[in-house]
């Protein structure tokens, strides 16, 4: 008797794990195999729906990669103090390493993006601006992130020198 | 009989494991807690001011010692109203109508007490150690035996400009190097000054109207001088 419950349970308990088996087999998503290219001559190709021509779309115009506006504004009839570091506003984002420039009189200089502005570069004295007036050109060999080059060379002048009224 | 039971057992354990392990893999996934205890070692000072003294009088915005630069007798120091643009005090704040404050950084700095030919140091940023060059040599417009010196300094991308007054002439650190170095000496034959006066301005482009810097505003950390 006991002999057949044994059985009986065994028997219940493969049942259950089959379904369970099957099931979860029912809710794996089946991968089907990729279809394979058959190869078929021109002759036997049948002949393809004819499908009308895509309008054509014209190239969506380049934005113009320029300087927007500097701060401080170019005015020479203001003297400012030879640290004075100076923002370019870019009409595009722009990585420091592709903006191109000179000044003259030389100076050692450092050029690093305004903090939280990709559009914006700060050039920057490494110590001081020689006295008297700097010139900076932004050359156009300068691109923007997106490979514009700089439409024309951006030519910014900056007064500085020693105070004419430092105090007592 | 037993070998029936074996192989059913056989056919269970081969089912069975790959569905319990799917659950298995949800199951047990631990979270780690990170417990940060506070620092027990103190900071260490690292500001360094001109002079490791006190401060006689602050700036008009933050006075010390009962002294405020460029504030008139009779009114009190404070938060400027809210008119207030960045480049002056506004009237009947802006004081005496001459003097020392006509010009426009006085306002701003402070003066440090200090003796006769007494070394000034170049001093540290909100306890940062900048890079100082010397700059120039102002001779004063009024008093005899004494000069303003002035320093650029980079901080990271940071530019300052500093002048240290009442300095005697020709006493600057012509080859400066950073914070803690030798900026000038206090004025002495006969100057009478026992202190010097620092101004510091910023060269930051987006400045407001003025660069000039209340050294001692503590938004954001006093510039100078912490702890005085």
């Amino acid at each position: 008797m006991s002999g057949k419950i044994v059985i009986f349970v065994i028997l219940g308990l493969i049942i259950i794990a089959i379904i369970l088996a099957v099931l979860s087999n029912l809710q794996k998503p089946q991968l089907l195999p990729r279809p394979t290219p058959t190869p078929t001559s021109e002759s036997t190709r049948p002949l393809a729906p004819t499908i009308p021509p895509l309008p054509t779309v014209a190239p969506e115009p380049q934005k113009p990669f320029q300087v927007l506006k500097t701060v401080p504004e170019n005015n020479l009839n203001i003297k400012h103090l030879p640290v004075k570091q100076i923002a370019f506003y870019f009409s595009q984002d722009v990585n420091t390493s592709d903006i191109q420039f000179t000044t003259s009189p030389e100076t050692r200089t450092e050029i690093f993006n305004e903090e939280g502005y990709s559009n914006v570069v700060i050039i920057s004295p490494y110590f001081a601006w020689e006295p008297g007036i700097t010139t900076i050109t932004i050359t156009t060999n300068s691109k923007s992130e997106t490979g514009v080059n700089l439409e024309q060379p951006h030519v910014y002048k900056l007064f500085t020198g020693p105070l004419d009224n430092p105090g007592l | 009989m037993k070998i029936f039971t074996f192989l059913a057992m056989i056919v269970i354990f081969l089912i069975l494991p790959p569905l319990v392990g799917e659950v298995s893999a949800q199951t047990f996934k631990s979270n780690q807690f990170e417990t940060k205890v506070g620092d027990a070692t103190p900071k260490p000072q690292r500001d360094i001011c001109p002079l490791d003294t006190t401060i006689s009088c602050g700036t008009y915005w933050n006075p010390r010692g009962n002294c405020g630069h460029c504030l008139a007798p009779g009114y009190t120091a404070g938060s400027p109203p809210a008119s207030f643009n960045g480049s002056q005090p506004p009237k009947p704040y802006y004081p005496f109508g001459g003097g020392t404050c006509l010009y426009a950084g006085t306002l701003f700095g402070i003066d440090i007490a200090g003796e006769d030919g007494q070394e000034i140091k170049l001093p540290t940023i909100r306890e940062e150690t900048v890079e100082w060059e010397f700059y120039t040599e102002y001779a004063s417009a009024i008093y005899r035996n004494e000069a303003i010196q002035a320093f650029t300094g980079r901080l990271g991308n940071q530019r300052f400009y500093l002048q240290l007054h009442h300095t005697k002439p020709g006493s600057a650190n012509r080859s400066a190097g950073r914070s803690g170095d030798k900026g000038a000496n206090i004025c002495a034959d006969g100057c009478g000054e026992r202190h010097t006066h620092v101004q510091l301005a910023t060269g930051a482009a987006a400045a407001s109207e003025s660069d000039w810097l209340d050294v001692l505003d503590p938004k954001g950390g006093q510039l100078l001088c912490q702890g005085k």
